[in-house]
């Protein structure tokens, strides 16, 4: 995909091309049919009265490399529309911040590593921070204040009211709380703590007065 | 415009170093059990009839231990995902698992499990097994049993019999059915007991296994009828319902079945204590009746005994497959 | 008819203790909150409250779980049409339209028009249950295999319908759709289809997942893109509720929709998913102008969510009637009712009358309190949009991440929605759309699934799906639905191959 701006004119660039946004999406299109054929090429197909577990997806998949392929002549018989804009670091920052809390939020095994639990604590502020560099336009005092607040405010909502079994804290901490606290009072106290240095954050900021900080 | 970027994200990746080797710290030194609330992994949905078990337990535990035991469903895969994550917990009793028959039927229908089946596991005890009833259409020319075989054995590959999907507890039992019987039925699988037991109210499919949870309202209602139970004695619930093994085919017995298990290598004096509380539950006729009421029937076995258990049913499983010719994948 | 009257008014007697008022309340409450977080399913919750549900008196505990289920359809909708996320395959049509009137300052206008429609259809759907219920239960079952197939197909045609560009890349979405319904385990044999042998997709792929990523995030990717960015939903937001013009707009849209919505809710196997989707496509063929379809017209509101809430009312039918739970919500409140030790079945209505009026009245009660919950949250959503959007995206995508997980404790799960997300934001920069790939997605599974269950049962014949009746008009139905669909755009394409 290419991350340069403007219209990507290959329209007028010879090979007969007039549609090169139909001409890319046939091509994906003939792509994922490939895939899916060969993903499926072990599977037997089966008979009607016992139909195998190829059957449907070879079906499918041929029917979407046809629509490909008509979608590829297509695009050299009429015009359409070009590739338009692609910009690369929206998708990849949001990715990425999305990408950090799915490898933060519990200690799963991927393959032969596994990933380190440090439950919403660690993974909620990530995600925001990281995310958040999608657009130039969010300071980073801004982010923090976010990140820090919205991470309390979910750890209230999701654990505490709504009590679905998130992990809050790393193992090595977890241990750490008296055992007479039982499960709400850590999340209680964290969250308590996150929302109050939001609070003090906002604060500072506004008696630097920066004026750079806008209202939240 | 990366070079910034880079610049600019620096310190959370500081930050997020550093939390990662706090999260890698290991956890033991445990005199006083339970120290901390206890997680009871359930590898089946919300709602299941593991999970009702599961969660009533928890409720009991709770009370008898003093620390809250608390119940986290990792459905997927037939209850391989949330085995996989209880094998690889930490053998302190601070997390252990519900498991049903799909843990000894799983190896044997999935071409690679991540665990072994027997040893990555500390067996704690089965608590209760789950019956099935045979039932048909109220409409179906046979009344039992015996009139079924003979007309399967009349017209071969003529009857067929629902499932709640392949390699299921149901699916077993009706295997387990043709080839006790030496009949050849064919099968039809459903995607759960729900659309199954509507088919078969309805018509479209001739026979099939339910729990007796699922089966028993409708039997009431005389919208199905039933035609045997899987066990070999019969259900209390069902008295007049006779079982396969009276009906002509002595050796077929089949339940499924929840058991307690921890992680491997629980140490043996936490095992006997949680198995020993698991009994001392269970004699709470109140807890029973529950139970009762869930279709399950209480067993509360000792950790040998479990163990002895899960061999003989991981073997009389893969035998079962075997005759089904389900591929293995 | 007497019987009816005092038969409601047994049920109105038990939902009016103020105790059931409460429950209903909170109910509703708590589904409307889950159900605008995106990701955070009913199922999820419900099965996290059933605990404390245990110490209520049965009919309590039912009425609030109830009122959980439809505050969650209830509040999906609002989500889908604010930031584009639909939460269940019942609202990605709310989505297609709804966030486009959002996107034009007119997301009060939408969010009061789906309240306000929502609740004329849960009327109408409650009087149905409580008059005919019992007797349609019996019409529901004539459905087989070879029936749902013919459904199925015709839902598929609704989708090409759905689309309001080119036909061909509408068609190559919807085979997309069904090609991802079928990846993991075959249900039939057992074998892996598709799932690079991770054991993670070996239940194939969640529909939250799907819909968040290819909705979801997507859009977070593609108003990020310079230019977009600040054009995006804060526009000046106009009028808070609707006006007697818009009001005059939709009535009829809400009319059709419920009827079709308490049709197709009575069907066993989750036959509500397709009721906005037909909802959508009758408003979009009645249309004078089917082509502001998509780009926010009111009746593509107002009709597919009567539908849905009709729907998801009459779906409770064969749960109350039949014991028989349609979908995996209604599952649970079967384990909720035997835990109370009530064995629903058939004869719940005769032996627990108390309990089976006394949640039909509920429903009516908690559609009334879902509107009053919901009217004055209206303002409180629309000045949400306000939020800079370089503000709102990060929490989002943080909200998004801590949905999905929930659903089932997987971090592989937040990895898909990134992974979809990419796919999204590439099929929208090639011109797909992803409504129609939704919608063979959310079809696909049960199209598979009755096919080869049919064939099993007619050994093969492939004869069975004309040689039912229903089944045959239904095919019928749908050849004649394509051919209006076909005709014109084919026409319109032909034309401009030779004006050109």
């Amino acid at each position: 995909m290419n991350p340069s701006r403007g219209d990507m004119d290959i329209q007028d660039r010879g090979l007969g091309v007039r549609s090169p946004q139909d001409l890319a999406g046939g091509l994906a299109l003939l792509a994922l049919a490939g895939l899916a054929l060969w993903l499926t090429w072990s599977l037997p197909q089966g008979t009607l009265d016992a139909t195998g577990p190829a059957m449907l997806p070879r079906w499918l998949a041929v029917g979407l490399g046809l629509c490909g392929l008509a979608l590829v002549a297509g695009a050299f018989r009429s015009p359409g529309e070009g590739l338009g804009d692609w910009s690369l670091r929206g998708p990849a920052m949001v990715t990425a911040g999305i990408v950090a809390f799915a490898l933060t939020i519990r200690s799963f095994p991927f393959g032969p590593v596994s990933t380190p639990g440090l439950g919403l604590i660690a993974a909620g502020p990530l995600s925001i921070l990281i995310s958040g560099y999608a657009t130039s336009d969010a300071s980073l005092r801004e982010r923090l204040c976010l990140a820090l607040g919205l991470t309390g405010f979910c750890m209230v909502l999701f654990a505490d009211v709504l009590n679905l079994p998130i992990p809050l804290f790393p193992r090595s901490v977890q241990v750490l709380f008296p055992a007479d606290w039982g499960m709400k009072t850590p999340l209680r106290l964290a969250a308590a703590i996150l929302i109050g240095a939001t609070v003090l954050l906002v604060l500072s900021g506004r008696k630097r007065n920066t004026g750079e900080v806008p209202h939240v | 415009m990366f070079g910034h970027l880079v610049r600019k994200a620096g310190w959370p990746l500081v930050l997020g170093a550093s939390l990662l080797a706090l999260g890698g710290a290991p956890v033991v030194a445990q005199d006083d059990y339970p120290a901390r609330p206890v997680q009871i992994l359930v590898p089946l949905a919300p709602a299941s009839t593991v999970d009702v078990i599961a969660r009533k337990l928890a409720d009991e535990f709770s009370k008898r231990l003093g620390q809250q035991f608390f119940v986290e469903n990792r459905p997927g895969a037939g209850g391989v995902i949330g085995t996989a994550e209880l094998s690889g917990s930490a053998p302190d009793g601070h997390a252990i698992g519900m498991i049903s028959s799909n843990h000894v039927i799983n190896p044997s229908i999935m071409k690679t499990v991540p665990f072994d089946t027997l040893k990555d596991i500390t067996p704690i005890s089965v608590i209760g097994s789950v019956p099935l009833v045979l039932v048909a259409h109220p409409d179906h020319p046979a009344n039992s049993a015996k009139d079924l075989i003979a007309m399967a054995k009349e017209k071969p590959g003529a009857l067929d019999y629902g499932s709640a999907g392949n390699g299921t507890a149901i699916h077993l039992a009706g295997v387990l059915l043709t080839s006790e019987a030496g009949i050849d039925l064919r099968h039809v699988p459903y995607k759960g007991t729900g659309p199954l037991t509507n088919d078969l109210v309805a018509g479209h499919v001739q026979l099939g296994f339910l729990s007796i949870t699922a089966a028993l309202p409708q039997l009431q209602a005389g919208t199905l009828k039933a035609l045997a139970v899987s066990t070999t004695d019969r259900i209390a619930s069902l008295p007049d319902v006779p079982t396969l093994a009276e009906e002509g085919l002595p050796g077929y017995d089949f339940d499924a079945w929840i058991a307690m298990v921890g992680p491997k290598d629980m140490p043996a004096d936490l095992v006997d204590r949680l198995s020993a509380e698991i009994r001392a539950v269970l004699e709470d006729p109140a807890v029973a009746e529950y139970f009762a009421g869930q279709g399950v029937v209480i067993e509360g076995t000792d950790p040998a005994t479990t163990a002895a258990f899960f061999e003989a049913e991981l073997d009389k499983h893969s035998r079962l497959v075997a005759t089904a010719g389900v591929p293995k994948e | 008819m007497s019987e009816l009257l005092s038969n409601l008014g047994l049920g109105l007697g038990v939902a009016l203790h103020l105790q059931n008022l409460a429950l209903a309340f909170v109910g509703c409450l708590v589904g409307t909150l889950i159900g605008v977080l995106p990701g955070v399913g009913a199922t999820a919750t419900i099965a996290m409250l059933l605990p404390i549900t245990f110490g209520f008196p049965p009919v309590g505990a039912l009425i609030m779980l109830a009122g959980i289920y439809y505050g969650a359809q209830y509040g999906g909708s609002t989500t889908a049409i604010l930031v584009n996320i639909p939460g269940e395959g019942t609202s990605v049509v709310t989505a297609v339209d709804g966030h486009q009137m959002a996107r034009q300052g007119r997301a009060g206008i939408a969010l009061g028009v789906a309240a306000i429609g929502s609740f004329a259809a849960g009327t109408v759907a409650t009087l149905l249950i409580a008059a005919l219920g019992a007797p349609l239960t019996r019409l529901a079952l004539v459905f087989g295999p070879a029936e749902y197939f013919s459904l199925m197909l015709m839902g598929l045609v609704f989708a090409m319908v759905l689309a309001h560009g080119s036909l061909l890349k509408a068609g190559a979405m919807i085979l997309l759709g069904i090609l991802l319904s079928t990846v993991g385990l075959d249900l039939e044999t057992g074998d892996q289809r598709m799932t690079f042998g991770l054991p993670v997709l070996m239940d194939g792929i969640d529909f939250a997942v799907l819909a968040m990523g290819l909705f979801g995030i997507a859009e977070i990717m593609r108003n990020l893109q310079g230019n977009e960015q600040r054009d995006v939903v804060r526009q000046a937001i106009g009028r808070l509720l609707p006006n007697r013009d818009d009001l005059r707009q939709s009535y009829k849209p809400v009319m059709r929709g419920t009827v079709i919505g308490s049709i197709l809710g009575l069907l066993p196997g989750n036959g509500a998913v397709l009721a906005p989707f037909a909802s959508y496509a009758m408003e979009k063929k009645l249309a004078k102008d089917p082509s502001r379809f998509g780009k926010g017209a009111i009746e593509g509101v107002a009709g597919p969510e009567s539908a849905n809430n009709a729907g998801a009312q009459t779906s409770f039918i064969p749960l109350l009637t039949l014991g028989i739970p349609p979908n995996a919500v209604m599952a649970l409140m079967v384990g909720a009712m035997t835990i109370q030790g009530i064995i629903p079945g058939p004869q719940v209505m005769t032996t627990n009358p108390d309990l089976f009026w006394g949640m039909i009245a509920s429903m009516w009660i908690g559609n009334l309190m879902l509107l009053v919950i919901n009217l004055p949250l209206v303002g409180v959503w629309v000045r949400l949009l306000k939020v800079p959007y370089r503000l709102m995206f990060p929490a989002i995508v943080m909200f998004c991440c801590i949905g999905i997980y929930s659903i089932g404790s997987l971090p592989t799960d937040v990895l898909f929605i990134a992974l979809f997300g990419i796919a999204g934001y590439v099929l929208i920069k090639l011109g797909f759309e992803p409504a129609p790939l939704l919608l063979g997605f959310v079809l696909g599974k049960l199209l598979e699934e009755n096919l080869r269950r049919a064939l099993i049962l007619s050994r093969g014949e492939i004869a069975t799906f004309v040689t039912h009746p229903v089944s045959l008009g239904l095919l019928l139905a749908a050849a004649a639905l394509l051919a209006l669909a076909l005709i014109p755009k084919l026409n319109k394409e032909r034309d401009e191959i030779f004006t050109e």
